[in-house]
C-alpha cells in the first residue's frame, strides 16, 4: 500500500512537472494525462474508489482528450518560450509562491490524518452526502455549471452571426 | 471477493487466452458471415473450413516487416498499439462469465468500465497525431469526436441499468436479472446503448474513422505488421466485450432455462455478436455530420428520457 502510494505520488509530481518544463504541447498534455491517471490511483489507494474512477474518466478520459483534439486540429507546434506575459506571469509567480507557502505550513504544522477505512468512498454514502447535507453547494456547483454552458453557446453564436 | 491471489492469477491467464481466442475468431467468423451475406464462401482454404485461417492471419502478421516511417513520432508512434491493446484488454477485469467465474466483483465497476473504455481514445489519437501523416490525424481526430460523444450516450444508458439494479456491481446487475431480462423495462436504454456501441467499435454504419473511400485506412493507415496487429486485435476484442457486455446488461448474463450457467453466457453472447456482424454488412456508412447529430440529438435525448421514466417507475 505504502509503496504503491509512493510509486504513483512520484509519477503525480514528474507528470505536473513536465506539463509545465515541456514546451511541446502534445507531450504536454500527455504529463497532465500521467498526472490526472496517478491522482485516480491516489484516490483508490484511499479507498474512494468512486472518486477515483470518476477522476479517471472525466479528467483523464475527456478533457485531456479535448486539449489534445484542440492541440491537434490548431496544430500547434511548439509554445513561444520567449512568451512574455507581462503584469500578469509577475502576479501569477507571487500567488504561486504564496500558494506553495500557504500549503507548506499546513502541512508542516498539521499532523496529517492517517488514511483510514471509512465507507465515506462508496457511490451509496457519497450520494447520501451530496443529496442530504450537502444539497444546497451541490446544487449550486450545478447552476455554476449551467451558467457556463449557456454562456459558451452564446458566445459562440454571437460570433457566427458576426460572420454572417 | 476476497480470493487468494493464485486464483485471481489463474482466472486472469483463462480470461486473456479466451479472450485473444474469441477476437482472433471473431475475424473468421465476420469474414464467414459476410461471405454468406454476399453470396461467397468466405475462407475456405486453411483448415476445414477455413478454421486454421485465424492462425495463418496472425503468422502472417507476425512475420511482415516492420516498418517505422522517418516522419513518425518515434516513441507515441509504437505507444499508440499498446495503449490500445491494453485499453481493450482492461474491462475483461470484472465481466462476469458466471455466477461464480470472474476476476473481480467491483462494487463501482460500471465507472470502472467507462473509466478504462473512455482510455482507448488516446491510442487512436495518438496514432493518427504520431504517424504525421494527414489521413491518419483526420481518422484519428474524427474517431475521437466519434469515441467521446456516443460515449456520453453509452453512459445515460448504463445509468437506467443501474438504477434498475440499484447497485454499479456487475454481478449483482445479473443478479438483479433472475425474474425479468433489463431488456424489458430497459428496451430504450438497451437501443441507445446497442447503437452507441457500433460508434464505440468504430463498425459500419459508424465506421468515420477508418473510411477507407475517403481516408485510406484512418488512424492506422501508417501502422504495419504486429503494430498493426494490435489495432486490429484491440478492435476485435473490444468487439467481444461490447457482446459480453449486452449480454451482462440487458440479456440476464448466465440466467436462462433449465440450468443457469456459463453456456446460456457465451450463446446470447455469440447471438449479439451475430446481430453486430450482420448489421456491418448490410448497412451503408453515415456521412461525418449525420454522425454527430445523430448523437447529440437523438441518442442523449433518448437516453436522458430512460432516464427520467426510469427514476419515476424507481420512485413510485
Amino acid at each position: 500500500m505504502t509503496t504503491l502510494f509512493w510509486l504513483f505520488g512520484v509519477l503525480a509530481i514528474v507528470g505536473a512537472l513536465g506539463v509545465l518544463f515541456q514546451t511541446h504541447p502534445v507531450r504536454g498534455a500527455l504529463f497532465l494525462l500521467l498526472n490526472f491517471l496517478a491522482i485516480g490511483v491516489l484516490y483508490l489507494l484511499a479507498r474512494a474508489p468512486f472518486v477515483g474512477f470518476v477522476q479517471i474518466l472525466v479528467y483523464a478520459g475527456a478533457i485531456v482528450v479535448l486539449f489534445l483534439v484542440a492541440i491537434m486540429v490548431m496544430d500547434l507546434r511548439r509554445l513561444e518560450s520567449d512568451f512574455d506575459l507581462g503584469l500578469m506571469g509577475f502576479l501569477t509567480f507571487v500567488l504561486g509562491v504564496a500558494f506553495f507557502v500557504i500549503v507548506a505550513l499546513v502541512l508542516l504544522k498539521n499532523q496529517i490524518p492517517e488514511v483510514s477505512p471509512p465507507p465515506t468512498g462508496t457511490p451509496e454514502a457519497l450520494g447520501e452526502w451530496l443529496f442530504g447535507q450537502y444539497l444546497v453547494p451541490f446544487e449550486l456547483a450545478s447552476i455554476l455549471l449551467l451558467v457556463a454552458i449557456v454562456g459558451a453557446i452564446v458566445l459562440i453564436r454571437r460570433r457566427r452571426q458576426d460572420v454572417s | 471477493m476476497a480470493q487468494p491471489i493464485f486464483q485471481t492469477l489463474w482466472k486472469t491467464g483463462v480470461v486473456f487466452l479466451g479472450a485473444l481466442t474469441a477476437a482472433a475468431y471473431l475475424v473468421l467468423a465476420e469474414r464467414k458471415f459476410a461471405g454468406y451475406f454476399q453470396e461467397r464462401y468466405g475462407p475456405n482454404r486453411v483448415g476445414p473450413f477455413g478454421l486454421l485461417q485465424p492462425l495463418a492471419d496472425a503468422v502472417k502478421l507476425l512475420l511482415k516487416e516492420e516498418v517505422i516511417f522517418p516522419q513518425a513520432s518515434r516513441g507515441l508512434y509504437l505507444a499508440a498499439p499498446v495503449i490500445i491493446g491494453v485499453a481493450a484488454l482492461l474491462p475483461l477485469a470484472v465481466i462476469p462469465f458466471s455466477e461464480h467465474f470472474y476476476i473481480a466483483d467491483l462494487p463501482v465497476a460500471v465507472l470502472y468500465l467507462l473509466a478504462v473504455g473512455s482510455l482507448s481514445t488516446y491510442g487512436v489519437l495518438l496514432g493518427g497525431w504520431s504517424s504525421n501523416s494527414k489521413y491518419a490525424l483526420l481518422g484519428g481526430l474524427r474517431s475521437a469526436a466519434q469515441m467521446v460523444s456516443y460515449e456520453i450516450a453509452m453512459a445515460l444508458a448504463l445509468v437506467g441499468v443501474a438504477l434498475m439494479a440499484q447497485s454499479l456491481s456487475l454481478v449483482k446487475i445479473v443478479q438483479a436479472q433472475q425474474s425479468l431480462w433489463f431488456l424489458i423495462p430497459q428496451i430504450l436504454g438497451f437501443v441507445v446503448f446497442l447503437i452507441a456501441a457500433f460508434a464505440e467499435t468504430n463498425r459500419l454504419p459508424f465506421d468515420l474513422p477508418e473510411a477507407e473511400s475517403e481516408l485510406v485506412a484512418g488512424y492506422h493507415t501508417e501502422y504495419s505488421a504486429f503494430k498493426f496487429a494490435m489495432f486490429f486485435v484491440g478492435e476485435y476484442i473490444h468487439l467481444f466485450i461490447v457482446g459480453c457486455l449486452v449480454t451482462v446488461l440487458y440479456l440476464g448474463g448466465w440466467y436462462g432455462p433449465w440450468k443457469p450457467g456459463p453456456h446460456w453466457f457465451f450463446l446470447k453472447t455469440f447471438l449479439v455478436l451475430f446481430f453486430m456482424i450482420w448489421v456491418r454488412w448490410t448497412y451503408p456508412r453515415f456521412r461525418f455530420d449525420q454522425l454527430m447529430r445523430f448523437s447529440w440529438k437523438v441518442l442523449i435525448p433518448v437516453a436522458l428520457l430512460n432516464l427520467l421514466l426510469t427514476s419515476l417507475w424507481m420512485a413510485l
